[in-house]
Order: structure tokens, then C-alpha cells, then sequence
């Protein structure tokens, strides 16, 4: 059965972070601005994946980050992978938003991490990939790499790729209740041609990670992708709860 | 005050066999592999307390998830065995549940107060503070599973919330059903909620066709059916082959054969313990035969006991609040009935002297890694690099060490201050 694998110290999974910090995220949400919001819910799942990993003050390594931000060019926030234990001693980091939305960039430069690391993590769970971003992508189209990525994976099912879009433009209807949102049913429920395009470079959310979601009190349907609209810190919050939400031991 | 055994939590078990009356009990706790390698605690937990007549257990899995799990399962497994152990035979199931269901809600309070009072080091990195203050505000939570075995009343009695399992075997060794029993991995006790998820589930039977009774955690997930017929040597490797897989979890076990005998039916010999002087420990000649020791204290308003392992020259070394304990020792052996109790030596644990100085406390992170100005690299989608500027972390400066040099200074001149002070003194007095 797909997406069973649990993370463990030993088959910790591997979650990318691709976050854009293009100018356009020093935009306000609300009374914050937008990359303030991303570090704050960053904070958030760090939190939570921490708690997730810990027994009494023993942090297990049952997660994998790693952090690419970015705007014209990528840039590596960590250094490459750290587990969650290494993570934890160096906390969170904070962007600066500038530049363009170079997302081809980023998902390649995820590709060729992926390329390294799968064949050492074949029996680990399936990778993910949260990408966040507020605005359509500058110069090449990020699908093909997308769809490529979507056929990488480990004997536990393809590579995941979750995809929150900061915008009160991707839904025709706004979404009242995070925890009572179903997901995004169909098509028609897009607003714009740039959420179509997510849409399809989005994974059907995996039975098992639903399950997770159910547990932090989310009802997503079966199946549902993993797009995520996020018109509130509500719904940030929620999308970056699902990049953490492999089952654990 | 019945003295409840308790196995540590901060070591493994191997698997052992126990005599009480005509009980074998064996038992094995062995920490998930993680927990062994960073020398932390178990989320399990293994009690239990018995005489001729009756024998109380539990066999408490602490939820990982929750804040010290370890701390709700010895909280719980601690309290149910001295509820059970003193507990008239229950007439009927619903009496049993109701009684039991009183008592999971009356605990609650004082397991709150411990979990508050749990302390969070300050020097822990933020974010893993912030992880232990939010499980903290969850409370902490175990599932358990325990019974009364009750040779006279011919019957026992097991309740239990979660997933741990119980199994019956008769005498030849096939297990008994039991179509009522459900294990629900989401029902546990909670120091903030008391019983979660719904009533905890109970049982109660006759003996009669009921030749043992095993508890264990689901650390033993598929292989469970290897426990219908065990040796220790079996039991031992099966752990080490659990211990082996990624998803290893914390293994504990205990099974209850009833109407067994030693191998070797004559006791060890009882152990003569001495006291060590300039501290609050015991020391005695190693009982021919002996596989480990037990000492039993009671002291400070508990009656508790603490495994020894046995060695060349076995000692004790006691440490617990404040007060006064009568100490006895008993040696024990997997094959032989265990000896009797020692004479009970005293041990005094004194109060705690008032510290002469007071230490500043460690400066702690403060701020995470910033990644500002990122300066760019080629513009080639493939370049990808580290941050050229990241800024540093603002931490609080600690105090700065005054240098040598400037300590020799203000002596040579305290020196010279005394010296025209002298000067003056022989000048101006005469």
C-alpha cells in the first residue's frame, strides 16, 4: 500500500522546501506581510515536527529538511539537507523578500537534490515537496520539471508535491472555514489559468496523510490535491500542517 | 502498604521469570532503539504486586506524542496497581468499570500538578522549548492495560484503554477468544482529560480454563503471535530482532502463568546486607545462584522496590527524597524460588545542604539564523549555493571574564594603596 512507509530515525523522510521571496512577498496579508506570514507558519510545522519526533526531550531525526528560497536565483537556506534534530538547534531562518519568481529554477535545482538522494532512500517514506509562492512564475515553465519530479519516488509511492498559493484569487469561492474545507474539488472551482497550472503540478493527497490532517481536526476528501489556497494564516497554516504530516512511528 | 515492583524505565530488562506463590510471572522492557542509543527513558511501563493469594499488574505504554509519555505511564501503572491490589473482587463488570472509571477521573488532578510542575530547561533551543510547552499544554497520556488475579475468588478481573493487547492460552497452550475485547489505539488516560475517547473496557472471568494470561505493548506488532509459546532465550531474540527494525518501539511484556513451580524448588539463600559508610547505600556477599537483586524500601510515605543487577561485589546506592527507609534485600533467580527478605537495614537520606554560591545560568539562543541580503550567484537555474551573507545570531552577550592583565593591575595597585596607607599611618600616628 502507497504512503505507509512511517518515518522513523532510521527512514526519515525528506521534505523540500521551495519558497518564493520574490519582492511581490513583501505584499501585506492581512496585518503582516506575506514572508512574515511563511516564517511564522515554517515556525509552526518546525514546531509541530518537532513535537512529532520527541520523546521526553530526545529529538528522534525522523525528518529531512531542506529550505531553497527563492526569487531570480535559488539559494540554498541550510546548506544542504539537516535533520530535524540539527534543525531544531538552528532554528528557523527569516527571508528577505527581492527579485523575480524564478520557479523553474527552484523545482530543478529540487530535482537534481532528489537525483542524489533517492536511490540512498528507497525504503524510506515518499519525499515531498512544498512549494510556496504568490505569483505566477518568470521565464521557463516549471511544469515539465514538475512532472518529472512526480515520477521520481521510493518503494513507498512517487514523490509528493503540495503547492500553497498566497492569493484571494486562486478560488471562485473563498474559503470560510479551514477546518471544514474540503479541498479543491475541480477545475471549475479556479479562479485563474496560474491555479490550473498548480493544479496540475499538485499530488491527490494520500490516504494516509488525510488521515494525519484528520487528527489536527482538517477534513480534506479523499483524494483531494494538494493545492492549497492560502487567502488566510488559517489556511497557511493548514498547508504547511499537510508538508509535515507523514505518519510517524 | 503493599510494596509495588516497578521495572526501571531508564534501562532494559531481559526477559526473567519470577516465583510469587504459585504464579511464574515473566517479563521483558526493552526501550525502542532510539531511546537506547541517546540513553533516554521508555514510554512503558511494568508494575506489579503480589502475594500468595492475589497478584495485581499493569502494563502501561505511554504515548510518545504526548508530554513524557513515561511520566502518565509510571503515574498510572503506579496508582492502578495499588488500586487493584487492595481492591475487594469485583461482583459484576459494570461495577468493576464504574469503580475504575471513579478513580481515572479522581487521579487527574494530581497528574495535572506533576505535569505542570515538570520542568522545561531553560537551555533548551527554542523551538524544542516551544515543542515540550505546547505537548505540555496536551497533557500527558498513556494507554494501559491491568488486571487482579484473585486465587480465591478463582477468577481476575483486567481493564485496559488503547492498544496493548491481552491474551488468554489454556492449558494446552491454544488461545482462548475473546470476541467482546476491543483495542482502541485512540482511547488512553490523560493528566488533562482523565479517561480520553471513551469508558475504559474491562473483563472479568473465572479462571478455570485459563492457564496463563499475557499483557504486552504493540511494540511487538506482527510477531505477537510468537508469544504463545516462549522460552526467555525466545523472547530475548525476538526483542533483538524488533529492536532491529526502523519502526522499533519500546517492548514490554508480562506474562502470568498460573500454577507453576520453580525448576529448582529450594529458595537462594536470603542476602545480609550491609550499610556503606559516608553514604546512603548497601553492600552484601554476592547469594550462590542469584540472577539479580531486589531491595525493598519503605520509607517517606512509600513502600517501592529497586532492581539490583548481580555482580562481584553487589551494592545499593539510594536515591530518594529526604528521610528515613528500612531496606531489605532479596535475592532472585529465573530457575529457583526467590529468598526470603533480608533484616531490614536503615538508610537516611539527609536534607539537601543550601548551596554556598549561586551560578549564573546559561546564556540560551535567542534568535534564529536570518537569512537576509542574500547576495546572488550565477543566474543559471543549476547554481544553486549557499547564502553568501547570512547574518549572525543575536544572542545576549554573557558576562565577559575579567583578563589577567587586568586583574595583575588592580592588585599592584590595592598593593600600593596599602603600602602609602602603612606610609602615611607611621608618618602622621607617631
Amino acid at each position: 500500500m502507497p504512503y505507509t512507509a512511517v518515518a522513523t530515525s532510521t527512514t526519515p523522510v525528506l521534505i523540500i522546501y521551495l519558497l518564493d521571496i520574490s519582492g511581490s512577498m513583501s505584499q501585506m496579508l492581512g496585518d503582516k506581510r506575506r514572508v512574515e506570514i511563511v516564517s511564522d507558519a515554517l515556525q509552526e510545522i518546525a514546531t509541530e515536527m518537532v513535537a512529532r519526533s520527541t520523546k521526553g526531550e530526545l529529538v528522534a531525526p525522523r525528518y529531512r529538511l531542506a529550505i531553497y528560497a527563492y526569487e531570480s536565483q535559488v539559494h540554498d537556506v541550510l546548506g544542504g539537507i539537516r535533520t530535524i534534530d540539527q534543525f531544531v538547534r538552528d532554528g528557523v531562518p527569516e527571508f528577505s523578500p527581492r527579485g523575480g519568481t524564478n520557479t523553474a529554477a527552484a523545482f530543478l535545482a529540487a530535482e537534481n537534490l532528489l537525483a542524489q538522494e533517492l536511490p540512498y532512500i528507497q525504503t524510506h517514506p515518499a519525499p515531498l515537496i512544498c512549494h510556496m509562492t504568490d505569483g505566477e512564475y518568470q521565464g521557463d515553465d516549471p511544469t515539465p520539471i514538475v512532472q518529472r519530479i512526480m515520477q521520481m519516488g521510493t518503494q513507498d509511492g512517487n514523490v509528493l508535491v503540495e503547492n500553497i498559493f498566497i492569493s484571494d484569487k486562486i478560488l471562485k469561492q473563498p474559503v470560510e472555514d479551514a477546518f471544514a474545507w474540503q479541498g479543491v474539488l475541480s477545475e471549475a472551482d479556479l479562479a485563474n489559468d496560474y491555479a490550473r497550472t498548480l493544479l496540475r503540478m499538485s499530488s491527490p493527497i494520500p490516504e494516509s496523510y488525510r488521515l494525519e490532517m484528520q487528527e489536527f481536526g482538517y477534513n480534506l476528501q479523499v483524494g483531494a490535491p494538494m493545492l492549497f489556497p492560502a487567502q488566510t494564516r488559517e489556511l497557511i497554516r493548514m498547508a504547511f500542517t499537510m508538508s509535515g504530516a507523514t505518519p510517524v512511528a | 502498604m503493599p510494596h509495588i515492583v516497578t521495572l526501571n524505565q531508564e534501562t532494559d530488562t531481559p526477559a526473567r521469570r519470577e516465583y510469587i506463590g504459585s504464579v511464574a510471572l515473566t517479563y521483558l522492557y526493552d526501550r525502542s532503539r532510539d531511546s537506547q542509543q541517546a540513553g533516554g527513558r521508555g514510554q512503558d511501563f511494568i508494575a506489579f504486586c503480589g502475594d500468595d493469594e492475589r497478584l495485581a499488574f499493569a502494563v502501561c505504554d505511554g504515548v510518545s506524542q504526548s508530554f513524557y509519555g513515561d511520566l502518565a505511564a509510571r503515574f498510572l501503572g503506579e496508582k492502578l496497581v495499588r488500586w487493584l491490589a487492595e481492591l475487594p473482587f469485583p461482583d459484576d463488570a459494570e461495577t468493576f468499570r464504574a469503580a475504575l472509571s471513579a478513580q481515572l477521573a479522581a487521579w487527574q488532578p494530581e497528574a495535572e500538578a506533576l505535569v505542570a510542575a515538570q520542568p522545561i530547561r531553560p537551555d533548551l533551543p527554542p523551538l524544542l522549548r516551544d515543542a515540550l510547552m505546547r505537548k505540555r499544554e496536551n497533557g500527558s497520556e498513556s494507554m494501559f492495560l491491568a488486571a487482579l488475579i484473585d486465587h480465591r475468588a478463582g477468577a481476575f478481573a483486567a481493564c485496559w484503554m488503547g492498544d496493548l493487547r491481552l491474551r488468554l492460552f489454556n492449558a494446552k497452550g491454544e488461545e482462548l477468544p475473546l470476541p467482546e475485547a476491543h483495542w482502541e489505539t485512540r482511547q488512553r488516560w490523560s493528566s488533562r482529560f482523565g479517561a480520553k475517547n471513551g469508558a475504559p473496557q474491562v473483563l472479568l472471568m473465572s479462571l478455570h480454563s485459563v492457564a496463563r494470561l499475557t499483557a504486552h505493548s504493540d511494540g511487538f506488532g506482527s510477531r505477537s503471535d510468537m508469544l504463545k509459546r516462549f522460552t526467555l532465550e525466545s523472547l530475548n531474540a525476538l526483542a533483538d530482532e524488533l529492536l532491529s527494525l526502523p519502526a522499533s518501539d519500546d517492548l514490554s511484556l508480562l506474562d502470568v502463568a498460573l500454577n507453576s513451580a520453580p525448576e529448582q524448588r529450594a529458595s537462594l539463600e536470603t542476602p545480609v546486607p550491609q550499610r556503606m559508610q559516608g553514604e546512603p547505600a548497601l553492600c552484601w556477599q554476592p547469594v550462590a545462584g542469584a540472577e539479580w537483586y531486589r531491595v525493598w524500601l519503605e520509607g517517606a510515605g512509600r513502600a517501592f522496590t529497586v532492581d539490583v543487577e548481580t555482580s562481584e561485589s553487589p551494592t545499593f546506592l539510594l536515591k530518594a527524597p529526604e528521610g528515613v527507609y528500612a531496606c531489605r534485600v532479596q535475592a532472585l533467580s529465573n530457575h529457583r524460588a526467590p529468598s526470603a527478605l533480608s533484616a531490614a537495614v536503615h538508610l537516611e537520606i539527609a536534607p539537601a545542604p543550601e548551596p554556598d554560591i549561586t551560578r549564573q545560568a546559561e546564556p540560551t539562543r535567542t534568535k534564529p539564523v536570518a537569512v537576509e541580503k542574500l547576495v546572488t550567484a550565477q543566474a543559471s537555474a543549476s547554481a544553486i549555493g549557499q547564502p553568501q551573507a547570512i547574518s549572525q545570531p543575536k544572542q545576549d552577550a554573557p558576562a565577559v571574564a575579567e583578563p589577567f592583565a587586568w586583574r595583575l593591575v588592580t592588585a599592584i595597585a590595592a598593593a600600593i594603596s596599602a603600602g602609602l596607607a602603612t606610609v602615611w599611618y607611621f608618618v602622621h600616628m607617631r
